[in-house]
């Protein structure tokens, strides 16, 4: 006897689709696309190279010092400043706690700086800038 | 029927394998210099110390190598300014020439290079044309003051005058012959301090136009100067510093590009004696810090050069220079620079030029906008 009913029906092809989709879906989820949440790094330079990077959403509270200065470098809240300088404006230790992405702190006459970067390019984020007149 | 069942294996298979394989696929493609996959745009950065500030710059190419270039030409130009330009690097053009004077009857003729040699020519004119407001020959204030050194202090009135009298564009020669500089004085001393990062932000600009790059950003202590986009058309944002606040607080921002930005202000390099703040900007007239009755104000010009001297030149002119510059810009009378100005005076009312309130945004509630050719706030 002849069978009628085809191999692969109309609901097959709906769940192949809706496989299909899925799979795209879990792949993008696991990629973080539709992640909020960005990993948000400080990078100390000294001497114009890059001296430690440090992932300040996973640090935990800390002090670091910059080996060789009279540096040191404050971690608190997944934030950083310069908590303690020996230089004579001490501009930088005004500057405070940093942890937007974008925001510098500097330590000119010890060649310090701290950039704060993210692992997300987000061009539209509000109150973000590339750079600042000052 | 077992095909079937066979079919939905293989279905559920793929559903629970192909998600870390395309996250994988992700992930190797995520290069972080690599922000966009789709055209190739390619972000580097690097942070130096030069000119006695901090150097940042950022640069957008299709090409990995072309950015890595890029920024080091940049950097090994500025060091040479820096090496050819400083007045405390001991085999600098500027001091031998600042040593140069003292005990000789006549001016003694120093070799300049042609660098050095130009910027001195650019900072003499516009000297010449500032009515007093701006002098390279500031130097010898500047070491009589120590404002920026952590061991500032208050000079005698006759120190000061004693001083005074070795400041005058009319004491630096220069013979564009023979490329050399003299300085007609006792114990003159020039001070490119307020010319010298607009003129390095033109070198940069020049490197970023020959260089087949989509943008850069380039800091120079605060100087910025932006050429192109980010790629793909993404365009470059500028944060105005707001002058009562911190290093990363701004009062708004402006969209463009293709242009340098120099700011002058008593925010920054400064020195508190006995509680009054004292600026590093020189008044030429007066041999004392500037008095201003502005927090700071910043030129955006084409010209990194001629910016630099004009945000200085209208820092110490106070207000009044800054109206009529407002006024000389909204009447279309502006330089082939496209010089346009932000002013934030000391009640927090911020001046804007004409021809940037398309490209500013005020974002901090805290100030009030100015309007130019009176002074009257808008409401």
């Amino acid at each position: 006897m002849k069978n009628n009913r085809r191999f692969i029906s109309r609901l097959d092809l709906i769940i192949l689709f809706a496989a299909i989709a899925l799979s795209v879906m879990l792949g993008l989820v696991f990629s973080g696309v539709f992640s909020e949440k960005e990993t948000v790094s400080a990078v100390i330079y000294h001497g114009g190279s890059v001296y430690r990077r440090i992932n300040l959403t996973g640090h935990k509270d800390d002090r670091i010092k910059i080996e060789g200065h009279e540096v040191l470098l404050e971690i608190k809240n997944h934030r950083i400043a310069f908590a303690d300088t020996l230089c004579p404006d001490r501009i930088c230790e005004r500057t405070g706690f940093i942890g937007t992405p974008g925001q510098t702190a500097v330590c000119a006459p010890n060649r310090v700086a701290v950039i704060v970067i993210s692992d997300k390019h987000n061009p539209d984020k509000d109150g973000e800038v590339d750079v600042i007149a000052t | 029927m077992l095909k079937k069942y066979f079919l939905y294996f293989v279905l559920f298979a793929a559903v629970v394998f192909s998600a870390p394989v395309l996250t994988a696929c992700t992930v190797l493609n995520n290069n972080p210099e690599q922000i966009n996959e789709n055209e190739n745009i390619y972000k580097n950065e690097n942070v130096s110390f030069l000119m006695d500030t901090t150097v940042t710059m950022t640069v957008y190419s299709g090409e990995d190598e072309t950015g890595k270039q890029v920024l080091e030409r940049v950097t090994a130009k500025l060091t040479e300014l820096q090496n050819k330009a400083s007045m405390y690097l001991p085999d600098s053009d500027i001091t031998k020439l600042n040593e140069s004077v003292g005990g000789q009857l006549h001016p003694v003729q120093v070799e300049i290079h042609e660098l050095t040699f130009d910027l001195l020519s650019r900072s003499k004119e516009y000297s010449e044309a500032s009515g007093g407001l701006f002098d390279v020959t500031v130097g010898v204030l500047t070491d009589l003051w120590k404002i920026t050194s952590g061991d500032a202090k208050i000079p005698g009135d006759g120190e000061i005058d004693r001083a005074l009298t070795q400041v005058g564009i009319e004491n630096l020669l220069l013979d564009k012959k023979r490329k050399t500089a003299a300085l007609n004085g006792t114990f003159t001393k020039i001070d490119l301090g307020g010319i010298a990062k607009g003129y390095g932000s033109d070198l940069a600009m020049e490197i970023f136009r020959e260089s087949n790059i989509f943008g850069a950003v380039l800091s120079i202590g605060g100087n910025v100067t932006v050429f192109g986009d980010k790629g793909g058309g993404e365009k470059f944002k500028i944060g105005v510093r707001n002058p009562f606040g911190g290093q990363n607080e701004i009062i708004g921002t402006l969209t463009k590009t293709g242009c340098i930005t120099s700011t002058s202000g008593t925010y920054e390099r400064n020195a508190v004696i006995d509680g009054k703040i004292y600026s590093h900007i020189f008044d030429p007239r007066t041999g004392r810090p500037a008095q201003s009755d502005i927090e700071s104000v910043t030129v955006v010009s084409e010209s990194g050069t001629y910016g630099d001297y004009l945000s200085t030149a209208l820092y110490v002119g106070g207000m009044s220079k800054v109206q009529e510059h407002l006024e000389f810009i909204a009447a279309g009378q502006g330089t082939d620079t496209n010089d346009g100005l932000i002013c934030i005076d000391k009640q927090k009312n911020v001046w804007i030029s004409d021809n940037l309130k398309q490209d500013f945004e005020l974002t901090d509630a805290a100030f009030t906008p100015g309007l130019p050719g009176s002074n009257e706030q808008v409401t």
